[in-house]
């Protein structure tokens, strides 16, 4: 029997510890497997005549995990070394006996293919990723199709994995194929994913074209688009189409599309000032060549006007130069609106610019008709003011809203902004400055004071204070000694450093949490679903009421109204047209596909602004309705390591005298609570002297020589058994415990000196965390291990309603199901991967960043600060966010319920003008921008409080 | 191929579809200027154009979503 442990990296959850840890434990020969993530490594017990250390490495790599080299796998010496890792529930491995009767993996070699004539001259391999399985003949329903197709030669499905791999001969069979057949027989195929910036999206009906054209594209399995920040994430299956072909149909349709390598902030940056550049320039010269048209049409109906400055007007009001500037500004300015139009309508899509288009076509079009040709009666009047004032408020429009759309992503650029250029990292012992992506894992940074951390790295020489206020929104410097974890980003306020890279590029604390934001502000909230459908459709709706509503005007109305006599308009075509008009600009939807992004967008921004990441649009919705929080307790609400809280002498010794003699018997302990009781004398000054024949009593205490004298430190019986009575100090011990503290009494020479007690206590602002919530009126839960006594005792401190004590940490979610099954909303705020199933489980998970990178992927919002506070805020942030959205669906909406009917006339002809009604759509989208944008100026609790 | 496919076989629809709206307020408008001296021959070919080009808009952007339905 052999023992090994086996470096593995790549595992970053818990479902990666079960992936490697059944990996190796189906392996024939395999006795035990122990699986540490936090280690990044397997502890494996096998029989060496059934199996070889390579094949058990093998199945590790099979399972798309990295084996690190040879060299660097530690043979384990004895089974006893491996009693690893059982202290703390936060790095609980993952163990089972491997036994024989163990079942069998779920795989397995599927039949030859029969086709094959001679072996293929060269063979891949390809591993998919499936879902939908639910059991071994699901395993065995997609191996024996994938069999079945011409030059597969190996299909292996694993159930645990959720994977098929596959070695294939390349010249009968790809991997488009593969996933064909995956698909045709019901399963899912976990794809790739590509984020696109998209340029010339203008409204919801946009993002519906776009979803829409892509999702019909074979091989792109899911798409979503975000109108505000102008990205769309695609999800694909790499066999069947590329990147390329994405890129390809997005322009097709008529917007521009280019794939987002990584977090560039210069290029962002670039692409929204050009947008808002292009804006600003088509509407100075909207307005340029507007106003002299729209003076010369309406100077002709007012006398005076010609009177004062006849030629002018004369000049402005000549048909000729009016279809001339008119000419240029459709040309110009509002191209941007035809070459749209007839982009989507080609693909069938509808959008804000057919709107337009079609309204201000027909006004130029027919009083360019009217200049040349001889229409008659009623065609004396002109449009093109009509025409060019409406391009002209569009434009104004558009410009603004690139201009907020910039203010929404601010907290992205902020985030940008944090990082260095440079670093300043040592080379051959001497300081060398270079580019920030230079910096390699290892390298020695050095760092001065007011200097900018380059990357995330651990001090090794020197300490400072850091300023991490732009992560975790905290203004208090924090002490960084050596050995502690320093964030890149942060600023350096005092004394100058050392520390080595741990942590470069992408992978950097701040690359991720700018990762993290971005596709929060890119994911939908569900109501924002709704809204995009609601919109995509509005726009033939709106073309079809226009349709119907020149019908009327032509038919019915023009006669019953007499608009000839009452409204000078003598053409029965005029009269309707500029209803139909006015109809196409007054309702277009913008403002119902800008309403909700735009206020995730700030609230996802703001948080993450005060350290609080919500993970989408979906935690924002759901945060909102939630009753019940349940909090893990040690690490949580506690600080997760006992502290020395209580010294009370008898027998007429001082406390200093009682916590000497406990701190020399526990001097060197690694025990936590032998720790916290030197580090509680060191904290008061005491010296603490060396003792000799420390001796571990299990389950009691220990005993230790000290000057000559038999110190004791531990339980009653410790004491009794040795012939003490500690009667005289039973109260004080009773209170401690009571109060959830461990009370140990400490004796010397026969005589019971004192009693010292230590607890897990509390962190600073977890009670008014809990006292806010319970204003807000949501109930608080802790669930925690702990034996009832000690979890009310903490409960009691803390002011938590209800407590879950003696919870095993794989009942955690079991838990919150029961809640949950009580029809409560509820979140669990934990910190640990024991909490990550019920971080999962609940309909909110809350983990808090000094946690596990298992508990912040488990979670949908990650606390980067330890301030229970934020659980606060981030429902507040949900609330007020929430709040904005759907004042702005409400208002987007109002304004195309009061529009519609205005603009087709159900209050009379003309009510509103057509140009009128292009500057009331501008505002309206402008208007639900600037409403969201007021949350930027919503003050958390928190920062109220300070 | 297939979009220019799909491109077509909508076009085709839309074109019908505005032809019998296009006819329909032709028909009308025909109607009506022999009743009333308002309604001029322009009238009735600038609205049977607007009405022709306003349907087809509509066709282009119906007439896909309900193919892709049947099929």
């Amino acid at each position: 029997m052999e023992d090994v442990r086996i470096k593995v990296e790549g595992m970053t959850c818990q479902h990666c510890q079960m992936q490697v840890h059944d990996a190796i434990a189906v392996l024939d020969g395999v006795t035990m497997v122990r699986v540490d993530i936090e280690a990044g490594e397997a502890t494996v017990s096998y029989d060496s005549l059934k199996i070889d250390l390579e094949q058990i490495k093998q199945a590790v790599r099979d399972a798309d995990y990295q084996v690190v080299e040879e060299e660097e796998t530690c043979p384990v010496p004895t089974l006893d070394g491996m009693k690893l890792m059982t202290e703390g529930i936060a790095r609980e491995p993952v163990t089972t006996e491997a036994k024989d009767e163990a079942p069998r993996p779920k795989t397995a070699q599927s039949p030859p293919p029969k086709t094959e004539l001679s072996p293929p001259d060269r063979t891949e391999n390809t591993t998919i990723g499936v879902t939908g399985m639910t059991c071994a003949s699901c395993v065995q329903n997609i191996e024996k199709g994938l069999g079945k197709l011409p030059g597969v030669i190996k299909a292996v499905v694993n159930l645990t994995t959720e994977k098929a791999v596959l070695e294939y001969d390349p010249a009968q069979v790809g991997p488009g194929q593969f996933t064909k057949t995956i698909t045709d027989l019901g399963y899912g195929v976990v794809g790739e994913s590509v984020t696109l910036h998209i340029t010339g999206m203008t409204c919801a009906s946009c993002v519906q074209n776009i979803e829409r054209g892509l999702g019909k594209l074979d091989g792109v399995l899911k798409v979503s688009v975000n109108l505000t920040t102008e990205k769309g994430t695609v999800e694909y299956d790499p066999g069947r189409i590329t990147v390329h072909d994405i890129i390809k149909a997005v322009t097709d349709i008529g917007y521009g599309a280019e794939e987002i390598k990584g977090v560039d902030a210069d290029r962002e940056r670039e692409a929204r000032e050009k947008e808002i550049l292009s804006q600003k320039r088509n509407l100075i010269l909207a307005l340029i060549l507007a106003v002299p048209v729209s003076v010369g049409e309406m100077g002709q109906n007012i006398a005076p006007l010609v009177n004062a400055v006849p030629g002018i007007m004369g000049f402005l009001g000549n048909d000729y130069f009016q279809f001339i500037f008119a000419t240029l500004v459709m040309l110009l300015p509002g191209r941007q609106f035809f070459s749209g139009a007839y982009k989507g309508l080609k693909h069938g899509a509808t959008d804000m610019n057919l709107l337009i288009a079609t309204g201000t076509g027909s006004a130029y079009l027919i009083s360019t008709a009217s200049v040349y040709l001889d229409l008659g009666t009623g065609f004396e009047h002109k449009y093109f003011g009509t025409a060019v004032m409406l391009i002209a408020f569009i434009v104004l429009g558009r410009y603004m809203e690139a201009n907020s759309r910039g203010k929404t992503s601010e907290a992205i650029k902020k985030l940008m902004g944090l990082q260095a250029r440079t670093a300043r990292i040592v080379v051959d012992k001497t300081e060398r400055e270079v580019s920030i992506e230079d910096v390699k894992p290892g390298d020695i940074v050095v760092v001065r004071p007011g200097e900018k951390l380059p990357v995330d790295g651990i001090v090794v020489e020197g300490r400072s204070a850091l300023d991490e206020s732009m992560l975790t929104g905290e203004s208090i410097p924090v002490e960084k000694n050596m050995g502690d974890e320093v964030i890149g980003a942060t600023i350096n306020k005092t004394g100058s450093f050392k520390y080595r890279a741990t942590r470069v590029g992408s992978d950097t604390a701040l690359a991720q949490i700018i990762k993290l934001v971005e596709d929060a502000q890119t994911s939908k909230a569900p109501i924002q679903r709704i809204a995009d459908i609601v919109a995509g459709h509005f726009i033939v709706t709106v073309m079809s009421i226009a349709l119907v509503a020149f019908f009327y005007w032509y038919f019915i109305g023009f006669e019953r109204l007499d608009i000839a006599a009452n409204y000078g308009i003598a053409s029965p075509f005029l009269a309707a047209l500029l209803i139909a008009i006015t109809v196409l600009v007054i309702a277009c939807p913008c403002a119902v596909g800008l309403a909700t992004p735009i206020a995730v967008m700030v609230g996802t921004g703001k948080g993450a602004e005060n350290g609080i990441l919500i993970k989408g649009g979906e935690a924002l919705e759901t945060a909102q309705n939630l009753d019940t929080i349940v909090f893990d307790k040690t690490g949580t609400l506690t600080r997760g390591e006992p502290q020395l809280t209580d010294v009370v002498p008898g027998g007429g010794v001082s406390e200093d005298t009682v916590l000497m003699l406990a701190a020399v018997a526990e001097k060197g302990s690694e025990h936590p609570l032998g720790e916290a009781i030197v580090k509680g004398a060191a904290a008061r000054g005491i010296d603490i002297p060396n003792g000799q024949d420390f001796n571990a009593i299990a389950g009691h205490g220990v005993q230790v020589t000290y000057e000559g004298s038999r110190v004791l430190l531990g339980t009653r019986k410790l004491m009794t058994d040795n012939g003490m009575d500690p009667a005289q100090l039973n109260n004080s011990m009773e209170a401690m415990e009571n109060d959830g503290k461990t009370a140990m009494l400490i004796a010397k020479d026969n005589g019971i000196m004192g009693v010292i007690a230590v607890a897990d206590t509390l962190k600073e602002h977890s009670a008014e965390a809990v006292k806010y919530l319970q204003e807000m009126g949501i109930t608080t839960v802790m669930i925690t291990g702990d034996n009832r006594l000690t979890a009310e005792a903490i409960a009691r401190q803390v002011g938590i309603d209800r407590v879950l004590a003696e919870v095993l940490p794989q009942d955690k979610a079991a838990e919150v199901k029961k809640l949950q099954a009580k029809g409560q909303k509820v979140a669990m705020v934990g910190d640990g991967i024991n909490d990550a199933p019920a971080l999962m489980q609940a309909d909110i998970g809350i983990a808090l960043g000094s946690g596990t990178d298992v508990a912040m992927e488990s979670a949908q919002i990650v606390l980067i600060k330890d301030d229970l506070r934020d659980v606060v805020s981030s429902i507040e942030l949900s609330k007020r966010t929430m709040g904005k959205i759907k004042q702005g669906l409400f208002w987007a909406f109002a304004y195309n319920t009061a529009g519609i009917p205005i603009a087709v006339g159900l209050f009379g002809p003309y009510v509103i003008a057509p140009a009128l009604a292009a500057l009331f759509m501008a505002m309206s989208s402008v208007s639900v921008t600037a409403n969201a944008l007021l949350l930027k100026r919503f003050k958390l609790k928190r920062q109220e409080a300070v | 191929m297939i979009m220019a496919i799909q491109f077509a076989r909508t076009l085709g629809f839309s074109s019908v579809t505005a032809l019998a709206v296009g006819a329909l307020f032709y028909v009308l408008s025909a109607e009506m200027s022999t009743a009333s001296a308002a309604y001029t021959v322009n009238d009735t070919y600038l609205g049977t154009v607007f009405v022709f080009v306003l349907a087809l808009i509509i066709g282009l952007a119906v007439w896909p979503r309900v193919l892709e339905k049947k099929e």
